[in-house]
């Protein structure tokens, strides 16, 4: 809202958002045993520095499957004093949900088939939440109309399929190309519900797992030091991302097909090895024996698939890829950084997740830990990092 | 480099919640109702007073009342020591209004030569005092005066006698203007008839003789007297 005070001074009111300094990334729904991976990032007038960095307790019930299950009662989670900050981004791991790169015709001609048609059953009526049944949407854009008789409040540039998906979209570096980003509507209300108000931290932004990994690789050193024009790796535990990157922008990004992530990978370790779980990482961190035929079957498509992004990139954009990082492995990095090298020349970089980042002091735990073993804070700093995308 | 562009947040600006404690949903009703309770508040001061006020204002008509019976009553003896003082004041004008005629008599019988009979001396009665109040019209009701509205009254004394001849009657005549009768009877010469003081009104001769068959000369003389006035 504009306020015209004078003829020559007018203040704004309630635009845009201050931009976040102190936010804390959680990952949810990863099955890790341990709990879910935080990290407390603050951006200061000196760099970013790491608050805190850790495993914090499940949220005590699971993410929602369906509308009916999102409107029960739900336990409010509460994160451990070090990691309250004001704000908090959620990464999720959802089945339910998708990333990919595509075109705006890919996404007008998903609009037109995920439209609502005349014999379809009607949605729920109403949400179990009284924020949320205040305001009827805006009948505006076709495809919010789903939401819109859920009693929604569905934001223009956040809009929801018929088919219940919240997505949202922006534009790559290359052009016409976009990213898109979507979960189910009930997940997303049921998120913005599970860190209370009142109380710190409460969501500030919701992601999905392979967004949020996107913004994990921007501050490190050796990215900085080319320029932003990098390749990544991400291998996380059911599945492999490729991301471009060109002055620090977006330029490519895809889902590795036919490959699974590294739990694949330890599982055909064992079978192959006849090792035991906790042997597994001793096995692909020390040098006494080499793992790389037994890796090879899980790693190749993946080079495969690098090798074919490098060529697009080097073709379509003239773009000559130097550094390409491999992040989110618990351990193997140097037998993958091996293999690229014998495949396409060119080795893997796998830094520390939290390289350039100030560390808390105190916490000497987090600072003697080893780059393979941070990887597990990988989405974490990730969605905290793209959450605070303004402060930069 | 630029600034990386890498959030897609899926979470709506409407569903972002506040982590401040201190939420304006619930703190606005809360401010709300306080505003509300400080005017009740401030209202109900303004009543006690208004009713302070008003009972002073009633306690003040009511000594105002009383004060006004006082006063009253002051105003009415007031009034009663001004009549009182009215009359005290026309006693001591009626007082001062008063004429001793004894030792002019006195004088007089001293005075009249042997050969001179006095028939009648006469003050005449003054005319009756108007003592209706100024405007009223005579009635039972009317309250009459309490003193003659004419502050001067005139008095005269009127000698009537028979002498044998006119000889006697100047002897009387002149002593009457001597200096023992100057405070009693007033000597008026040379001024209108009117106004003149001894005033001849008859001198003729007798028409029925005496005794001896002399014939008398009968007169009649009116001389004022010193005016009596009604003064403090």
């Amino acid at each position: 809202m504009k306020l015209q005070l004078t003829k020559t001074k007018t203040i704004t009111i309630g635009e845009g958002r201050r931009a976040l300094s102190d936010v804390t990334g959680v990952v949810l729904n990863t099955g890790d045993a341990r709990g879910c991976p935080a990290v407390r990032l603050v951006h200061r007038k000196n760099g970013w520095s790491v608050a805190a960095a850790g495993f914090v307790p499940s949220p005590v019930d699971a993410l929602p499957e369906s509308w009916e299950e999102a409107n029960k009662a739900q336990t409010p989670w509460s994160l451990p004093a070090a990691f309250q900050a004001p704000n908090a981004a959620l990464a999720v791991l959802s089945p339910n949900m998708f990333m990919r790169q595509t075109t705006p015709d890919v996404l007008t001609a998903d609009l037109v088939q995920t439209a609502p048609k005349a014999s379809a059953p009607p949605p729920p009526r109403k949400l179990g939440v009284r924020r949320l049944e205040k305001k009827p949407a805006a009948p505006a854009a076709k495809q919010t109309e789903g939401a819109a008789e859920k009693g929604l409040d569905v934001k223009p540039g956040i809009p929801t399929q018929a088919s219940g998906v919240r997505y949202v979209t922006q534009p790559l570096a290359e052009k016409p190309f976009v990213i898109q980003a979507g979960m189910p509507e009930y997940q997303v209300v049921w998120l913005s519900r599970l860190l209370p108000e009142g109380r710190r931290p409460t969501a500030a932004s919701i992601q999905t797992l392979p967004s949020a990994l996107l913004a994990s690789i921007c501050e490190q050193p050796a990215f900085n030091a080319a320029g932003g024009t990098a390749f990544a790796i991400y291998v996380m535990r059911n599945s492999v991302y490729l991301a471009g990157y060109k002055d620090g922008q977006l330029l490519l990004f895809r889902s590795c097909p036919g490959v699974a992530g590294w739990e694949m990978l330890r599982e055909g370790l064992k079978m192959r090895l006849g090792l035991e779980d906790e042997m597994v990482d001793e096995i692909l961190d020390d040098a006494l024996i080499d793992p790389r035929s037994a890796m090879e079957p899980f790693v190749r498509p993946v080079l495969q698939q690098l090798e074919i992004s490098l060529d697009y990139l080097q073709n379509r954009h003239n773009l000559q890829i130097d550094k390409v990082f491999i992040m989110g492995l618990p351990s193997g990095a140097r037998y993958w950084s091996q293999m690229a090298e014998e495949a396409i020349h060119m080795p893997l970089v796998a830094p520390s997740v939290f390289e350039g980042l100030a560390l808390p002091p105190k916490d000497h735990e987090l600072a003697e830990l080893t780059p393979s073993k941070s990887q597990a804070f990988l989405a974490a700093l990730g969605a905290a990092r793209a959450a605070m995308e303004e402060q930069v | 480099m630029k600034a990386p562009n890498l959030h897609l947040n899926l979470l709506h600006a409407s569903e972002r919640q506040s982590s401040s404690p201190v939420r304006l949903r619930v703190m606005l009703p809360i401010f709300a109702v306080l505003a509300c309770v400080g005017c009740l508040v401030w209202w109900g001061v303004l009543a006690c007073q208004l009713i302070l006020v008003k009972s002073q204002a009633a306690s003040i008509q009511k000594d105002l009342a009383a004060k006004n019976a006082e006063h009253g009553d002051i105003l009415q003896q007031m009034g009663e020591a001004r009549n009182a003082q009215a009359e005290l004041d026309q006693l001591t004008m009626y007082a001062h209004g008063r004429r001793t005629y004894g030792t002019l008599f006195k004088n007089l019988a001293e005075a009249v030569p042997e050969e001179l009979q006095l028939l009648s001396l006469e003050i005449p009665e003054p005319p009756v005092q108007n003592l209706l109040p100024p405007g009223a019209k005579p009635g039972p009701k009317v309250k009459p005066l309490l003193g003659p509205t004419g502050t001067v009254e005139n008095v005269s004394l009127r000698i009537v006698g028979r002498a044998p001849k006119n000889k006697p009657v100047e002897v009387l005549m002149q002593a009457l203007e001597g200096d023992v009768f100057t405070n009693a009877l007033v000597i008026a010469k040379g001024v209108p008839s009117a106004q003149a003081s001894p005033r001849i009104h008859s001198f003729q001769q007798d028409a029925s003789p005496n005794n001896d068959g002399v014939r008398l000369l009968a007169f009649d003389i009116e001389y004022r007297c010193a005016e009596r006035r009604f003064e403090k």
